[in-house]
């Protein structure tokens, strides 16, 4: 971003608040999956944005050693999940603090319920969160041999955006992952 | 006669002639002349001695003329000089004292001719009293005056009313008596007036009417008959004397009228010039002086030089005195004498002296001199007029001058007569003695025959008789004497026979011949012969001894003249080993003298070390306070950087919380996005602000890493920083004890390098000693050197003289040989 006073900024800002303009491709977090990998996500699916310490989270017993625990944000209750663990980048988890977490929201169709449409929420946490790229789809790769088999499923593609790989991941894909739903017994 | 008898005759004479009188043996011409040397007038002194040794006596003394002039011409002519210089002095003196009185009686004659003149004045005058027309010419008058009131008015009016005639009453018959009267008594006008004064006649016309306004009237009125002031006609060069009287009734002496008689000074001249003129001397001058106005009324000189008025004779100072004369006269002055003795010294005057006529006391003559003149005063009675003389002191000091020639001619030839007398006095008297003189001299230079002539005094008469028995005896005396010589020249013929005699005999010793012998036949030589013979024997003894001597000598000469040979070279050898030593002693000397100044270069080379080394130890003391400054710096250094450290752990502080900012922020902005997506359109344009604020976000977390991470890197520098300062510190400490250590070690070396100092300045005083030491022993083998040198010089010498001796030895030998001596013996 180019360098100026706060002042002039805000006074160029202000005016595009309400003049509606219509930005190239969609909107995509951006994040930080381990230390290396930076991963994107459409923004369709993210509920919001939260920093969370730990013990706000509540460990659920009898889980995969992906899933953290429940936890509550604007009067709904759902699951956190360690994305890394989940595609395998990292063997085990670790204890921090505090969390990153993104949350997921995902519509469900009607296939499996009888009842109305319903919304799944799910926190994932990652590395770190870094903010909001736009991607136009056509500049979206698909998904090539190299990537590993854990990690595979997730995906929908990558991007290369300034000589650096971002992967895209599947929210849907995410959030129904097979693993969170079967028991491991 | 053979040579040596000659030598021997000569000794003899010479012998006997010492005898009997040693002084004179220098002046013997020749020993032949044997008159000569027994004359006895060589014993007495001869007149040539005598006239040397009195001649400068003589010159003393000079002759009986010169000596009789000498005394006796004084004693004539100084009392003939003494008396003509005391006459001299007698006649000038009486000379002056005559040419004073002169001056004197003529003051006195004028001032009595003045009298006279002014009396023969008053005469005529007086004369108008007694005539009756005058007084009855007055009576009228007066009664005029009365009766018209004319002294009332005023004098203008009355002047212009007698302009005319100038007269009350003009009668022409009284004028002209009044002329004839002025021609008969010699004077320049009458005026008459009446007693109110008013004009009543005159000899000639009058400026005036009225006379009672004019002084002389008053005057004349108040006092009677009087001489006033002169009036002086400077124009016509002429004085008139001004004479009042009054005319009175003669009955009831009532005051009728008065009279002004002007009398010309020109006629009082002619009658002074006529009674004095012939008196006066040459430079005299006579003035008659009114003491008012001071001007001479005339001026009488010498040879009718007589004149009117003219200049006064002296000025100022002689008018003073006048005035004075005049007070005395009139007895105005209380102590005349002492008012005289207050002039001298005055304006130069001088000799003041006052004194009364002869034959009136009441008169003075006032003498006094000023400058060159003399002065003589004398007052006129009844007048304000004085007589004045005057005359050149040179003219009363040349009175009598003329005489002095006559005086001086009478003493000269008074002298030259008085000499003449006393020259033939004087050689009549010496005549007689000088003749005798002559003759003593003539009988001094050996001629007895002279006989002195009788002549003269009885004195000289008695000195010459006596002076011819002299001669008589001392010619008599003479003639015994050359008989005495005779026989006593006989006597020494015989005696030098009898010596050739004996010279004949011994002639053979003068050879050597030792065997030869005097007869003793001679009865005056016998004792001389037997005293030879003894001589001759003795004489052959020594020389027998004589020749045993010097052969032996000889002998023992060789035999020495071997071993001084010797000794010679020895001691030549010896000069020279000397003269070796000596030379090896200077290079010792030298060498020493090297040492002396290297140990004092030394010396010098120590002190500069031991400076070096204190400047060296006081550097090394700098040394050790910057590096304990260092020290201290270091370690402020180290608590700076330790503060450095924990200001960048705040900051990463500060850092970690704006991440976290920043990291909300960003979440809160992706948040934004979400919930302005719901909001569907009307959230676009904010949901794109939201982005950009979390990019923005974004931006900030990775800043806010990237200065983390300089901070992190900056707190590991200051790390090793920190480490390193503690490294350093602990280098600084080391190297301080390094430095204290040697700045130890350098003070030992001071102290070594003093030590060395301190030796050295001892060795090189100690070399110096030394030098003079080895100089003082060089020159002490100079001398040794020259010692044995000259002793090697002595011995040569000795050598030399050993030879010479030995040659003389021999040569005696041979000599002692020559004599012949009886072998018998």
């Amino acid at each position: 971003m180019l360098t100026s006073t706060p002042g002039s900024r805000l006074q160029e800002l202000l005016p595009e608040m309400f003049q509606p303009t219509e930005l190239p491709g969609q909107p995509y977090l951006r994040f930080q999956l381990t230390a290396d990998i930076k991963a994107l996500l459409s923004m369709e699916h993210v509920r919001e944005s939260l920093l969370v310490p730990a013990r706000q989270i509540t460990p659920l017993p009898n889980m995969p050693e992906t899933v953290i625990g429940l936890m509550s944000s604007r009067e709904r209750v759902f699951c956190a999940i360690e994305l890394d663990l989940l595609f395998g980048l990292r063997p085990s988890p670790v204890y921090s603090r505090q969390y990153h977490i993104v949350v997921l929201r995902v519509s469900q169709s009607s296939s499996q319920q009888s009842s109305s449409e319903q919304e799944l929420l799910l926190g994932i946490a990652v590395n770190s969160i870094l903010g909001i790229t736009r991607l136009i789809s056509e500049n979206l790769q698909l998904p090539r041999e190299d990537f590993s088999s854990s990690l595979k499923p997730y995906l929908q593609g990558y991007v290369v955006e300034k000589k650096e790989k971002l992967l895209v991941l599947d929210a849907r894909a995410i959030t129904t992952a097979s693993i969170l739903y079967n028991d491991p017994t | 006669m053979p040579p040596q008898k000659q030598l021997i005759n000569k000794q003899i004479e010479a012998f006997s002639t010492v005898e009997p009188a040693p002084i004179q043996a220098e002046n013997l011409p020749s020993s032949n002349e044997a008159n000569t040397t027994v004359d006895p007038s060589k014993n007495v002194n001869t007149p040539e001695m005598i006239s040397v040794a009195a001649s400068d006596y003589f010159k003393q003394a000079g002759t009986l003329r010169r000596r009789l002039l000498m005394t006796i011409l004084p004693i004539v002519l100084v009392p003939l000089v003494v008396a003509s210089a005391i006459g001299f002095n007698v006649t000038q003196r009486r000379a002056k004292e005559k040419t004073l009185s002169n001056i004197e009686t003529s003051v006195v004659l004028a001032s009595e001719g003045t009298q006279q003149f002014i009396e023969d004045a008053f005469k005529a005058t007086n004369l108008l009293s007694a005539n009756p027309m005058v007084i009855q010419a007055l009576r009228s008058g007066s009664e005029q005056v009365e009766s018209q009131g004319l002294s009332q008015k005023p004098i203008e009016q009355i002047e212009t009313q007698f302009a005319d005639t100038k007269l009350l009453q003009p009668e022409q018959n009284l004028n002209n008596y009044l002329k004839a009267v002025a021609k008969n008594a010699n004077l320049a006008e009458i005026i008459l007036t009446e007693r109110y004064g008013f004009n009543v006649a005159y000899s000639s016309l009058t400026s005036d009417f009225i006379q009672n306004d004019e002084e002389w009237w008053q005057l004349g009125k108040k006092k009677g008959q009087l001489a006033l002031e002169p009036e002086f006609d400077e124009s016509t060069k002429t004085a008139v004397l001004v004479l009042v009287n009054t005319i009175k009734d003669s009955n009831s002496s009532q005051l009728l009228g008065v009279t002004k008689v002007g009398a010309a000074a020109e006629k009082l001249n002619e009658e002074l010039t006529a009674a004095i003129g012939a008196a006066i001397s040459r430079s005299q001058q006579i003035q008659i002086v009114d003491v008012y106005s001071r001007k001479p009324l005339n001026t009488i000189a010498a040879r009718g030089k007589s004149k009117e008025l003219g200049e006064l004779i002296g000025g100022q100072p002689v008018a003073e005195a006048a005035d004075l004369l005049n007070k005395i006269s009139k007895n105005l002055e209380q102590n005349p004498q002492e008012a005289v003795l207050a002039l001298e010294r005055k304006d130069g005057i001088y000799n003041v002296s006052l004194r009364a006529v002869k034959g009136n006391k009441k008169q003075f003559i006032l003498s006094f001199e000023l400058n060159d003149k003399l002065f003589k005063l004398k007052a006129i009675p009844g007048t304000d007029l004085v007589a004045i003389a005057s005359v050149e002191r040179t003219e009363v000091t040349e009175a009598g001058h003329d005489l002095i020639m006559v005086f001086t001619f009478t003493a000269i030839l008074l002298g030259v007569g008085a000499t003449g007398l006393i020259l033939l006095l004087a050689r009549q008297l010496s005549k007689p003695l000088s003749n005798l003189t002559e003759k003593a001299q003539q009988v001094a230079d050996g001629n007895l025959e002279v006989k002195a002539e009788l002549e003269g005094t009885i004195e000289t008469l008695t000195l010459a008789a006596n002076f011819n028995n002299l001669v008589d005896r001392v010619k008599s005396l003479l003639q015994n004497q050359e008989a005495i010589a005779q026989e006593q020249r006989q006597l020494r013929e015989t005696l030098e026979k009898d010596i050739d005699l004996l010279i004949d005999e011994v002639e053979g010793a003068m050879n050597g011949d030792l065997t030869v012998r005097a007869s003793l036949a001679s009865m005056e030589m016998s004792t001389v012969a037997d005293i030879f013979n003894a001589i001759i024997d003795n004489l052959k003894d020594i020389a027998i001894q004589v020749k045993q001597s010097a052969s032996q000598v000889s002998s023992s000469l060789s035999e020495n003249e071997q071993s001084i040979c010797l000794l010679a070279k020895q001691a030549s050898g010896e000069a020279e080993k000397t003269i070796n030593t000596l030379g090896s002693v200077e290079q010792m000397s030298q060498s020493i003298e090297e040492v002396a100044k290297n140990a004092s270069r030394a010396a010098a080379i120590a002190d500069d070390a031991y400076s070096t080394v204190q400047e060296s130890s006081s550097a090394m003391e700098q040394t050790v306070n910057s590096i304990l400054n260092l020290r201290t710096t270091v370690g402020e250094t180290g608590k700076k950087m330790k503060r450095l450290g924990e200001s960048s752990q705040k900051i990463s502080q500060v850092v970690s919380l704006i991440e976290e900012i920043a990291l909300k922020t960003n979440l809160l902005a992706i948040n934004a996005s979400v919930e302005a997506s719901r909001a569907g359109e009307q959230g676009q344009g904010f949901r794109i602000v939201a982005e950009q604020v979390g990019a923005l976000a974004e931006q900030s977390a990775a800043a806010t890493k990237d200065i983390a991470r300089v901070v992190a890197a900056i707190q590991a520098e200051t790390q090793d920083v920190s480490e390193a300062m503690e490294l350093g510190t602990a280098q600084v400490v080391d190297s301080t004890h390094l430095v204290e250590s040697t700045k130890q070690r350098l003070e030992q070396v001071l102290q070594r390098s003093q030590d060395i100092n301190q030796l050295m300045k001892s060795i090189s005083q100690a070399t110096v000693s030394q030098a003079e030491t080895s100089r003082n022993v060089t020159d002490l083998m100079q001398e040794m050197a020259q010692l044995s040198e000259q002793r090697s010089l002595s011995s040569g010498e000795l050598v030399l003289s050993m030879q010479t001796t030995a040659r003389v030895a021999t040569e005696l030998e041979s000599t002692v040989a020559q004599f012949k001596v009886d072998d018998s013996k």
